[in-house]
């Protein structure tokens, strides 16, 4: 292959590679890659250089994020921040730095005091998008985690910016700094323990929701059951035994697989000859005066 | 409509025992279906719907209360763990990833314990009372 076409070729491995990417949802690398490709064509700078540069504002970029108070499950600051991380070290190495995250000593960070307006502020999120607060103890919790990730992004992202014009990759720089790579560990430990307490506490109030359903359905089997009557299944009812604690589980089940069963036959049988025949009789009869 | 197809009708209604037993008579009392025996077949059946609509009501608020207990008992339990687990988290180093998720682990075992005790209560609780309140229905 001629080296024109050779360079056309690969030009389209590359946008059919990333346009894969996109679709599969790591557009975010995608957009990455190319601010770090734009940035080493208006500077001299090399993609190590260029990669660190990005890094560094996409951690300014979250840093800021953190300061309105909350980080939420899709935010884009972070997104930005995690997609360079994976496009420079590879989803391994986002690994490793979460584990080292956990394993290593942490330096010193001052998060000060968790004042009541942080709390409130992370109550505010939670009221706008689902209408229901969780308890003190997780709004303080995660108030704790948005203050920690906070200054962990403002430190790791000016250490970053200070290697730029270093040669070193981030992963020898991390080798070298093992401070910085725990910091970049624990960004991602504090948001998983943001997105825990927000994903709990959506669990929580489905099956809460669930369980509130359980009252409208009993009521709406006693209103079809009350309704129509049906007499064999207050027979059948009638004779279900009682023991001090309540119905029998398994003949309740019966019994109550017997009512469906009734009830569909009820509305075949009379469905027409229920309210709506009722009105006709009564359209019929004022006909007749 | 013939006098047969009205008494089928009666035959086949929700009427209660009581009602159809009248309905009967009205429609036998007559040699063919006139606008009185329309009138009081429909006043009939009226009645009948009220009376089941109260009935609705009453049981509807008896279903209420009886969810209203079971509730009252989870927020009451759910409150008491959110109080150990602020308690917990002030005497835990929260800069040390595993104490604390550690201690959110026990948090939302115990969370999920008592929802799935609440819904089990609320279940067996409204599934009783649907069958008392059907008993004296009849």
């Amino acid at each position: 292959m001629n080296p024109k076409m050779s360079s056309k070729f690969e030009a389209l491995k590359k946008t059919v590679t990333e346009a894969g990417m996109t679709a599969i949802g790591e557009g975010a690398r995608v957009e990455f890659r190319h601010r770090v490709e734009d940035l080493m064509k208006r500077s001299r700078l090399s993609k190590e250089q260029a990669e660190k540069k990005e890094l560094s504002h996409a951690l300014q970029g979250l840093y800021h994020e953190t300061l309105k108070g909350m980080i939420s499950l899709d935010s884009k600051e972070y997104k930005n921040f995690i997609s360079g991380l994976v496009e420079i070290i590879g989803p391994q190495g986002l690994t490793l730095c979460r584990e080292t995250g956990y394993k290593g000593d942490i330096r010193t960070i001052s998060t000060g005091k968790i004042a009541s307006l942080d709390v409130d502020k992370i109550s505010d999120y939670y009221h706008r998008k689902m209408s229901a607060v969780p308890i003190h103890a997780v709004l303080y919790d995660t108030a704790s985690e948005v203050k920690q990730m906070q200054q962990l992004a403002l430190r790791a992202g000016r250490e970053i910016f200070s290697y730029t014009s270093s040669k070193d990759t981030l992963e020898k720089i991390f080798s070298l700094h093992p401070g910085l790579k725990i910091d970049i560990g624990r960004i991602i430990i504090c948001k998983e323990g943001i997105e825990r307490h927000e994903k709990e506490h959506t669990n929580r109030l489905v099956y809460e929701a669930s369980v509130k359903q359980l009252k409208q359905t009993a009521k709406e089997t006693l209103a079809e059951t009350a309704a129509r009557a049906p007499a064999d299944f207050f027979r059948k009812i009638h004779a279900l035994p009682t023991d001090g604690k309540g119905i029998d589980a398994k003949k309740l089940i019966k019994g109550v697989g017997y009512a469906g069963e009734l009830i569909g036959r009820e509305l075949k049988a009379c469905g027409k000859l229920s309210i709506e025949f009722l009105k006709t009789l009564y359209r019929f009869g004022k006909t007749q005066k | 409509m013939t006098k047969d197809q009205l008494l089928t009708f009666i035959e086949s209604s929700f009427l209660s025992a009581a009602r159809k037993q009248h309905a009967h008579d009205v429609v036998m009392s007559h040699a063919e279906p006139t606008g009185y025996v329309y009138d009081t077949l429909h006043s009939l059946f009226q009645e009948e719907l009220f009376a089941r609509g109260d009935q609705f009501h009453v049981a509807s608020t008896m279903l209420d209360d009886v969810y209203k207990t079971y509730e009252k008992k989870y927020v009451e339990e759910h409150d008491e763990l959110a109080r150990s687990v602020e308690q917990s988290l002030t005497s835990i180093n929260v800069t040390v990833p595993h104490e604390k998720e550690q201690l959110w682990d026990t948090y939302y075992a115990k969370e999920q314990k008592l929802l799935e005790q609440f819904r089990s209560d609320v279940k067996s609780g409204l599934s009783a009372k649907v069958i008392s309140l059907l008993r004296t229905t009849v």
